[in-house]
């Protein structure tokens, strides 16, 4: 299978805190990485860098191809990136806030590709309804049409589910499958055990900008009791201890 | 420039509209109050203008500053620029919303101002009237623009630079507008336009050098 992203030896900075440490790793196409870790571990850093956000100091981060640190642009228009915490624009209905990114991203029949990713997240009854009256899991499917409506080869979704309710929880786990299934490469962070559980393939645990862990999703279980809760705090044990 | 036009379309219809009631309610409150007071000496209209001018720039550079410091921390400015977008085209869309909403503004002071001074009644449209005030709006707008951009974003360096870039060209303004109000009983044609033509391109080259020192994460929230 072909490699999706490939990031080698890099070193980033925070003024003068290195914030990842000789990070290197792989996904390959059509996979799903949850990437794991505790908070201000590097992993929103590490999707930074990965999307060209910021340049890193030291090391290469080959995306489909493209340098990341030179092919800005042409990622941009080949993945959709979502992240954490981001907002809407609360003036617009749903359909002009998905045609906005749209036209932004030259989607070639922009009005036909709405209306899929409206269908996609189950919002056509909303189309037309002002953002500003959208609960925040409805708000939420919407900036998941808004990185879709391109038809991109790779998502980053930086924690997707953050305060959600279950049961949109439980909606979002199904999108992502259906990603994946599609041949989409899936990135997302996540600190919920069960959503990394039930949407990836493969997992990645980072710590103070430390790869400790790059593997299948099957390897990562292993490293506990079965569950990715267990494999998750063995590992992170581990690491406080050689500290 | 197909990106930009959408990036220009969505500040001016979905842009904070604050802005433009203050602009639009600024333009009309000064433009009938000092109308009436002025009694129209060309010198005072002329100095009226650039400093409404002035004035009304600054709520354009507000809006500037504004609208980046709320998509960095809502985070939508990572989005929009993680589209392919670059930064030229998202700094310009904001500038230009900006200078859009100035210029109706000031032009909406003008038309008021002479309207309840006597003066449209008593010389008709004037052309100079119209180009004048939006040449200073431009300037201004550049400036503020580049001061807003740079001293929101940039580092403490680019900041120094930015700042005595800033600083020749207030001097510049000064001047030039003193300039302008002495000699404005001489002037015929469109000569009070020059000064403000020279001030505009300096002021271009001031944003774009602004603009090359800028980078991706200057608008990414830590």
């Amino acid at each position: 299978m072909e490699t999706c992203i490939k990031v080698s030896h890099l070193d980033c900075y925070y003024g003068k805190k290195k914030a990842l440490d000789d990070f290197s790793f792989e996904i390959e196409q059509g996979k799903c990485l949850g990437i794991l870790g505790p908070n201000g571990a590097g992993k929103t850093t590490l999707i930074r860098n990965i999307m060209g956000v910021i340049p890193p100091k030291k090391g290469q981060v080959i995306t489909l191809g493209y340098d990341a640190s030179e092919c800005f642009t042409k990622i941009g228009s080949i993945s959709g990136y979502l992240p954490e915490g981001s907002s809407v624009f609360m003036n617009m209905t749903l359909y002009e806030y998905l045609l906005f990114f749209a036209r932004l991203r030259e989607v070639e029949n922009p009005e036909g590709a709405v209306a899929a990713a409206i269908e996609t997240v189950e919002l056509t009854d909303e189309r037309n309804t002002k953002l500003r009256k959208f609960s925040k899991g409805m708000i939420q499917k919407a900036k998941i049409a808004s990185v879709i409506v391109h038809n991109p080869k790779f998502l980053i979704l930086d924690e997707p589910t953050d305060g959600l309710d279950i049961s949109t929880t439980n909606t979002f786990i199904k999108y992502i499958n259906e990603f994946v299934k599609k041949g989409l490469t899936v990135i997302i962070c996540s600190h919920l055990p069960d959503v990394i559980d039930r949407v990836c393939t493969d997992i990645l645990f980072i710590d103070s900008g430390h790869n400790l862990f790059c593997g299948t999703k099957e390897e990562f279980l292993k490293q506990g009791d079965g569950s990715v809760s267990s494999a998750y705090q063995n590992v992170y044990d581990r690491r406080r201890a050689q500290k | 420039m197909k990106r930009f036009w959408i990036l220009v379309k969505k500040e001016l219809k979905y842009g904070p509209i604050v802005f433009k009631i203050m602009t639009i309610g600024f333009a009309l409150g000064y433009g009938i109050g000092f109308g009436i007071m002025s009694k129209l000496s060309d010198m005072l209209y002329y100095y009226m203008l650039s400093f409404t001018a002035l004035l009304i720039s600054l709520i354009g550079a507000s809006n500037v500053l504004t609208s980046v410091g709320y998509d960095k921390q809502a985070r939508t400015g990572e989005m929009i620029l993680t589209t392919g977008v670059t930064i030229r085209e998202y700094i310009y869309s904001k500038v230009l919303d900006s200078i859009i909403t100035t210029v109706i503004g000031v032009l909406l002071f003008d038309l008021v101002f002479a309207i309840s001074g006597g003066k449209f009644f008593k010389e008709g449209i004037n052309f100079e009237n119209i180009l004048m005030p939006i040449l200073a709006t431009l300037v201004f707008s550049v400036f503020y623009g580049s001061f807003a951009i740079v001293f929101k974003v940039a580092s403490i360096w680019h900041k120094l630079l930015m700042a005595l870039f800033l600083l020749s060209v207030a001097v510049f303004a000064v001047v030039a507008m003193v300039g302008s109000f002495v000699k404005i009983s001489l002037i015929n044609g469109y000569k009070a336009v020059l000064p403000w033509t020279i001030l505009l391109l300096f002021g271009m080259i001031i944003l774009e050098t602004g603009i090359r020192l800028l980078r991706i994460r200057d608008f990414v929230a830590k």
